[in-house]
């Protein structure tokens, strides 16, 4: 009998296909590596796929290609991107595997990282002290003088660095494992000039109409927004973005009421989205406005906010729900939620990006990595859809208008670190090449031109960014970045910043009031198995069990002295001694407990 | 048709057959039979007998440099299996035996997650080492590891032996005078007086070991931890604000321990000053961030308090120095040639 066909095998016939074209691919590529033997490759693998970073990568690798000492060696290097997905992964399987790329770029990888990354990668801080060769006077821009350049020859390679090579500094190892090669800059809002001047002139001519519209009285006069005074008008007359919060609300009221014309419906003032980033409201200006309580709450005057410093100073008082800056705060993301799409939290970064990019939106706001891409999506739409982009920090409340005693201070970017650092591959057969390529691509030559091509900020002294990007350089004065008092706070239990932050959201949403928003929270706060005391256990948990850390990089100090010969190695001891003392199996946290619960017992579980 | 089921089937149909010696292969009592379990048993001797094969000196000294660079990177596991198996090559109380056990130890100790058989497996080896061994910077180690053990609930079942820990660090303060070792042990004793839940009522006795020790040794390796130690104890413990200060900036002169802290260092210093109204101390402080930390995150607020500070005192003729912006042109290189500015 004839037996039936069946369509499982053209499955396994197309299998047996693809198994046969990748044996051949596998082949091939095996062949054309034996014709190019002599050639010997060095590869980096790195996750920025952001539009223009691998061209511009990929100049500097060709720039080094072409320098005669490497042809003559038989070098050639190579990128690799992997998408930001699975880049974790893919570097602990290859790292683990011994057949990761000789430079990677660090971060996105749960294994790797703290000490781990001393397994895999090396040590650069006996190189970082002295000058980088690539920088010979010679080879420098000629916009720098003759003093300028001799200087930044002899400059120490670590010092060539805006951020001091932080960004390539491990503090658990207390050492340099990597070198940062670009920066990107931290929030900006990026305006739509050709509403702002639209939204302006609609303003202007409302204001020498006869009656004012309902909408343009409310903020010049009952809700106190801005003042109608002599500075409104000359910021209403010179082009510029909003350079104070309330310039900014008549700006995005203004964009409500032209969205209502036919056609224009599609208009709205703020271009938010459930990616962080593009809700200023939350990212920027709510830290903003808590700034003065956390500065309260640091007891230890560490510049940083610890979960339990928030919740202590909630149960000692020092901060309550029904306190006028923490109320107020919570109407300020309401009042931003009005002027941003409806549902925002359920829309992406591109979406809102796209909004944007299509003159949809008065303005964005976003870090400098999503900036290349703007510009370049504005500036490829036809000449009458395109329109000027302005990048700005996000302004502060002035004098006289609303919440100004709130808003004042921005965050201090001065800590910045330079991103995208690459490491050294402790596997890698040629690391006297990988260590030539990180300082040729960190001269202030090829840096520069490099970041340049990208559309990023370069991280030496001495080499400009292009111009769209100076906006993005870091802003040194403001409130050290550690004291942000957020709701969303990842060092918070999770029962808390539920409590807190999935709720503010209901209340921003107007799904929920303020008065069942604390409710709810005090009732988590105050509950003995989930709330505060369990904040506190889990703390003093997590920092008792960093203990044996601390002790693990001492040990191998001693190690790297007293057996390895390394001299070096007592002044990292130093370091590690003191922060094992400092953190010693938590007790830090029991005793700010008894500062806050002087007559209780710390919580136990 | 390909059924999958139906290979799985006559897969353990086979098994079975085999199970009930229905096989034609594996019969019962055939040659078969025996040659497989003949050869499985020679593998099994093959193998004994190679674990069994001495290991040369050099094949020793050879792994032990592995585990050294392996432990150094906090691979303890690759440390531990470079280690065992060559430990019985090394002749006791040698200075490559030393080496060898203190890294196995180490690797023991570390070695994540910490249970009750490594510790236990450290301990016997740190121990060793102490009785066995001539090298003196290794004894000193290892009594400070064992003496820490004792300090800690290294694991759930175990409790932490404080007379024990402390008795160790006596040991070493007696037997290292003056050494690294010995202040390490009195850095460690005294949190053992720190770290107490009654830290308040021992604060005395943990900080007269320290002042005791700085006394003695007033130029001692780790004097720095020292002094930082006891100014923490201070503004943590009492909060005794004067006493922390003072002890603060005896750590100042010498340079602080963490010197990428240096930042932060200066500011709580700082807000002490603050608090025992010694302004002119916090004025000189505002202005060392200023200057020595310029990418401190706490500029912005010294910079506004010195203003205040020099509004107040004008008699001081305080200057306040200008931060150092992120211009890409940094100001202690650029503008160094009035003819070239930043275009």
């Amino acid at each position: 009998m004839k037996t039936p066909f069946s369509t499982s095998w053209i499955s396994l016939g197309l299998l047996a296909v693809v198994y046969v074209v990748s044996i051949f691919h596998i082949f091939a590529q095996s062949f054309n590596g034996a014709a190019d033997s002599n050639e010997r490759v060095l590869r980096i693998v790195h996750w920025q796929l952001e539009p223009g970073y691998r061209e511009g990568l990929q100049w500097a690798i060709d720039e080094y290609n072409s320098l005669p000492h490497v042809r003559e060696a038989g070098y050639r290097v190579q990128q690799q991107a992997v998408p930001e997905r699975i880049y974790g992964q893919f570097l602990n399987v290859h790292l683990i595997s011994g057949t990761a790329p000789d430079l990677a770029a660090l971060g996105m990888s749960r294994v790797v990282k703290g000490n781990t990354v001393a397994r895999f990668f090396q040590s650069v801080s006996d190189q970082v002290v002295a000058p980088n060769p690539y920088n010979s006077p010679e080879t420098l821009p000629g916009y720098l003088s003759e003093s300028e350049k001799q200087a930044i020859a002899k400059m120490g390679w670590q010092e060539t660095f805006l951020d001091g090579m932080k960004g390539g500094f491990i503090q658990d190892l207390n050492d340099y494992f990597a070198v940062p090669v670009s920066a990107f800059g931290s929030i900006r809002l990026f305006y739509n000039m050709d509403l702002v001047q639209e939204a302006k002139a609609l303003v202007l001519s409302e204001l020498a109409a006869e009656t004012r519209p309902s909408w343009l009285a409310d903020i010049l006069g009952s809700s106190g927004d801005l003042p109608e005074d002599a500075r409104l008008m000359v910021w209403l007359n010179n082009g510029q973005p909003p350079e104070s919060l309330g310039q900014l609300f008549l700006l995005c009221e203004a964009i409500l009421h032209i969205a209502k014309q036919p056609g224009r419906e599609a208009l709205i003032p703020i271009s938010a989205s459930g990616y962080t980033n593009n809700d200023v409201a939350r990212k920027v200006y709510h830290p903003i406005f808590l700034a003065e309580v956390a500065r309260a709450l640091d007891r230890d005057y560490s510049s940083t906010l610890d979960a339990v410093e928030i919740i202590g100073g909630w149960q000692s008082g020092l901060w309550k729900f029904e306190h006028p800056e923490v109320e107020e705060s919570i109407r300020m993301l309401q009042r931003f939620a009005d002027y941003y799409p409806s549902g925002f939290y359920g829309l992406d970064r591109e979406q809102a990006q796209r909004r944007f990019v299509h003159g949809n939106a008065l303005l964005i706001s976003t870090g400098g990595w999503d900036a290349a891409s703007i510009f370049r999506s504005v500036a490829a739409k036809s000449e009458e859809a395109r329109f000027e982009v302005r990048v700005t920090t996000a302004p502060l409340a002035h004098e006289g208008e609303r919440w100004s005693q709130y808003i004042k201070q921005p965050f201090s970017e001065a800590e910045f670190k330079a991103g995208v650092p690459l490491a050294i591959n402790k596997a890698t057969p040629h690391p006297e090449l990988a260590l030539d390529f990180l300082r040729f691509i960190t001269s202030v030559r090829v840096n520069e031109e490099f970041n340049q091509r990208v559309g990023w900020l370069p991280v030496v002294v001495g080499a400009e960014p292009v111009d769209s990007m100076r906006a993005f350089l870091p802003q040194i004065e403001g409130a050290p970045t550690g004291l942000q008092l957020s709701f969303g706070s990842q060092a918070l239990i999770s029962q808390i910043r539920i409590a807190l932050e999935g709720n503010m959201k209901l209340v921003v949403d107007g799904d929920m009031d303020y008065d069942t928003f604390v409710d709810i929270a005090e009732d988590v706060i105050t509950d003995g198995r989930i709330g505060a005391e369990k904040q506190w256990y889990e703390r003093w948990q997590k920092a008792n069990d960093q203990t044996i850390a601390y002790d693990q990089s001492l040990n191998i100090e001693s190690i790297k002295q007293y057996i390895m010969g390394d001299d070096s190695a007592m002044d990292r001891r130093k370091s590690h001694l003191y922060e094992a003392v400092y953190n010693d199996q938590g007790y830090w946290v029991r005793l700010l407990w008894d500062n806050v619960h002087p007559d209780e017992a710390f919580p136990e579980r | 048709m390909l059924n999958l089921s139906a290979i799985v089937d006559a897969w353990r149909g086979w098994l079975k057959r085999q199970a009930h010696g229905g096989s034609r292969f594996f019969r019962p009592g055939s040659p078969k039979v025996f040659a497989v379990i003949g050869l499985a048993a020679a593998m099994l001797t093959g193998c004994a007998m190679v674990e069994e094969e001495p290991i040369d000196a050099d094949q020793g000294q050879q792994r032990l440099a592995e585990a050294i660079e392996l432990a150094s990177i906090y691979d303890y596991a690759g440390a531990i299996a470079q280690l065992e198996p060559v430990m019985p090559a090394f002749q006791p109380g040698t200075e490559e035996w030393s080496q060898a056990c203190y890294v196995l130890a180490s690797a023991y100790r570390y070695r994540e997650p910490v249970g009750q058989e490594g510790v236990e497996k450290s301990r016997a080896l740190f121990a060793r080492i102490r009785d066995e061994s001539s090298n003196h910077n290794l004894i000193a180690l290892s009594l400070l590891e064992l003496a820490r053990e004792a300090e800690l609930e290294n694991y759930s079942a175990e409790s932490a032996d404080l007379p024990r820990a402390r008795q160790l660090y006596r040991t070493v303060m007696a037997d290292y005078p003056g050494s690294a070792f010995s202040a390490e042990a009195a850095i460690r004793l005294a949190n053992t007086y720190f770290t107490l839940e009654s830290a308040r009522e021992n604060l005395e006795q943990g900080a007269g070991i320290l002042q005791n020790y700085l006394q003695e040794y007033p130029d001692n390796p780790l004097s720095v931890v020292m002094w930082q130690q006891l100014g923490l104890a201070n503004q943590r413990i009492s909060g005794d604000a004067q006493a922390a200060l003072q002890n603060f900036e005896r750590a100042e002169e010498l340079g602080f321990a963490v010197p990428t802290k240096k930042d932060n260092q200066l500011w709580v210093m700082a807000q002490l000053a603050e608090k025992t109204d010694d302004v002119q101390l916090a004025a000189r402080l505002y202005q060392a961030i200023l200057t020595e930390t310029p990418r401190a995150g706490e500029g912005s607020f010294a910079k506004e308090r010195l203003k205040e500070i020099a509004r107040e005192h004008p008699e001081w003729s305080l200057v306040i120095p200008e931060r150092q912006t992120f211009s890409s042109r940094r100001p202690d290189v650029v503008g160094q040639d009035p003819e070239n500015q930043t275009p």
